[in-house]
């Protein structure tokens, strides 16, 4: 069975990438593809571009030249396909929120007005919750959640959403042993069969598992590691 | 025999007269528009623009007043320029955002003051500051009940899009929504729920009807809505019993006794938080 995938989850052709409007390029004239349905791993040095390859996936980045496609359309902000889980979430402690009501808000891209959660919305969360272990926990406020619960209670959010291309920036920073085992469990696992999962890492020791590693760095960009072809998430 | 319903009768008395039914009525009507929205500017702590934003209502009125137009069109002009005043902070980022809203109501309020200082009327300038909640007329709880209403129809239809904001910025902008247009319709909501307490608070005590009842909720509520269900609780329950009080004890202001009420209601609720661990 070869590795070429009916439609690459992303493709980028001759793609330059700065941080901010008129600020260095981090990515140089680069051609990446990330099949659907794989496990990559995004690696490279502090600054060399990985968290802002990722917003620029989630449509937050303006590309600076060449051409970005992901699920086969260029990147914009408030698709329901591409989720982006940031490095450092900015939940605001002050704002009391249950974490079966941050799921249902997987569902802001379908409608954000109203008062009240949209019944289809709030059986998405549910099921999501369940999926990422989180079910008991529905009327726990986030305030109380761990690092790694946390983690989960996002990516139940991103499940809700119905996002098809989850990206991750550095999820396993501050997790002990156990979250990150889970946090494993959650991204090899059957949860997220048929997605395809981007994870920025500075953690060597979890590059094997992932299908695909996607070097960043001095400008440039490659693949490291490819596909073998087999994609077993997909078909989990 | 089934027993015929009566009227509940009111213990005190208070509320066999109509200037008090109509206080009441308003001060139920600001507290809760004013609670809910106090409740979002208090989680995102912006609770210096919620105070800021009261005090500079002032000018608004006081140009009503020599201009002889409504009070409550003079609060919401002046609202409406506050709230760009802070918009317009939040977005040049050079400088302290809230420095600048401190600027802007130190100077408003001072062109407050000269407005007066031109109309020669300083027996009015009390009303504008403290308000009168039992010369609630007839007007007055009309322009309430109607600003109130739309401050909560509002907050009703954009509820999920403002909490999604409030409790995740980043991911609220990836769903496609506006963080800073969201955060300026706040603020200009907040400012005509705080219009719809001038004649009840005036521009100096309207500020606490915004915080005090919002902060309370939030030590009770798991989630924003139900924050701004306790916060209207005390809010409600605050004025009335401030109301009521102040209708007894002839030395007690009626504005400052409800805000005395929703103190004490944040009391309460700081107790039973401390209570619960």
């Amino acid at each position: 069975m070869s590795c070429a995938c009916e439609q690459p989850a992303v493709r980028a052709r001759g793609f330059s990438l700065a941080p901010a409007r008129g600020a260095p390029l981090v990515i140089e004239a680069a051609d990446l593809e990330v099949p659907a349905g794989c496990r990559a791993a995004l690696v490279g040095p502090n600054g060399a571009g990985k968290s802002t390859l990722l917003r620029a996936l989630a449509g937050l980045a303006p590309i600076a030249a060449g051409s970005l496609e992901v699920n086969g359309a260029p990147p914009r902000a408030g698709r329901p396909d591409v989720a982006l889980l940031a490095q450092r979430p900015s939940l605001a402690a002050g704002v009391p929120c249950t974490v079966g009501r941050l799921a249902a808000m997987g569902g802001l891209g379908r409608s954000a007005w109203g008062f009240a959660i949209g019944r289809g919305d709030r059986a998405r969360a549910r099921q999501a919750l369940g999926a990422v272990g989180l079910a008991a926990l529905e009327d726990r406020p986030v305030a109380t959640l761990s690092g790694g619960q946390l983690q989960r209670a996002l990516l139940a959010r991103a499940l809700a959403q119905g996002a098809t291309l989850l990206l991750l920036d550095e999820p396993y920073v501050g997790l002990d042993a156990a979250a990150r085992q889970a946090l494993d469990t959650l991204l090899f696992g059957p949860a997220l069969a048929g997605a395809t999962v981007v994870v920025s890492t500075h953690d060597a020791a979890e590059l094997p598992r992932f299908d695909r590693v996607l070097a960043i760095g001095g400008g440039r960009a490659a693949v490291t590691q490819a596909c073998d072809g087999r994609h077993p998430h997909r078909h989990a | 025999m089934a027993a015929t319903p009566t009227a509940m009768p009111d213990p005190t008395g208070a509320l066999d007269h109509p200037f008090m039914q109509r206080a009441l009525v308003a001060a139920a009507c600001c507290g809760v528009a004013c609670a809910c929205i106090g409740t979002h500017l208090v989680a995102r702590r912006m609770t210096f623009v919620g105070s800021a934003l009261t005090h500079t209502l002032l000018p608004g009125i006081a140009l009503a007043f020599l201009l002889g137009f409504s009070p409550y069109l003079g609060a919401l002009g002046a609202a409406g320029v506050t709230a760009g005043l802070i918009a317009l902070a939040g977005v040049r980022r050079e400088g302290r955002e809230d420095a600048a809203i401190g600027v802007a109501q130190s100077a408003l309020f001072a062109a407050g003051v000269l407005i007066m200082a031109r109309s020669q009327s300083w027996r009015d300038f009390g009303g504008m500051l403290f308000g009168s909640v039992l010369g609630v007329d007839g007007d007055d709880l009309a322009w309430t009940a109607a600003l109130a209403a739309g401050t909560l129809a509002a907050l009703l239809a954009g509820h999920r899009a403002l909490e999604a904001a409030a409790v995740d910025e980043d991911y609220a902008r990836a769903a496609g929504l506006r963080p800073g247009l969201l955060r300026l319709g706040l603020v200009l909501l907040a400012g005509v729920a705080a219009a719809s307490a001038v004649s009840l608070l005036g521009a100096m005590l309207t500020s606490a009807l915004l915080i005090v009842p919002a902060a309370g909720g939030l030590l009770l509520g798991r989630s924003l809505a139900g924050a701004m269900a306790w916060a209207s609780a005390i809010a409600v329950a605050g004025s009335a019993a401030g109301l009521v009080a102040s209708y007894h004890v002839e030395a007690l202001p009626s504005g400052a006794a409800m805000v005395g009420g929703c103190c004490a209601g944040f009391a309460l609720a700081r107790a039973w938080r401390a209570l619960r661990g």
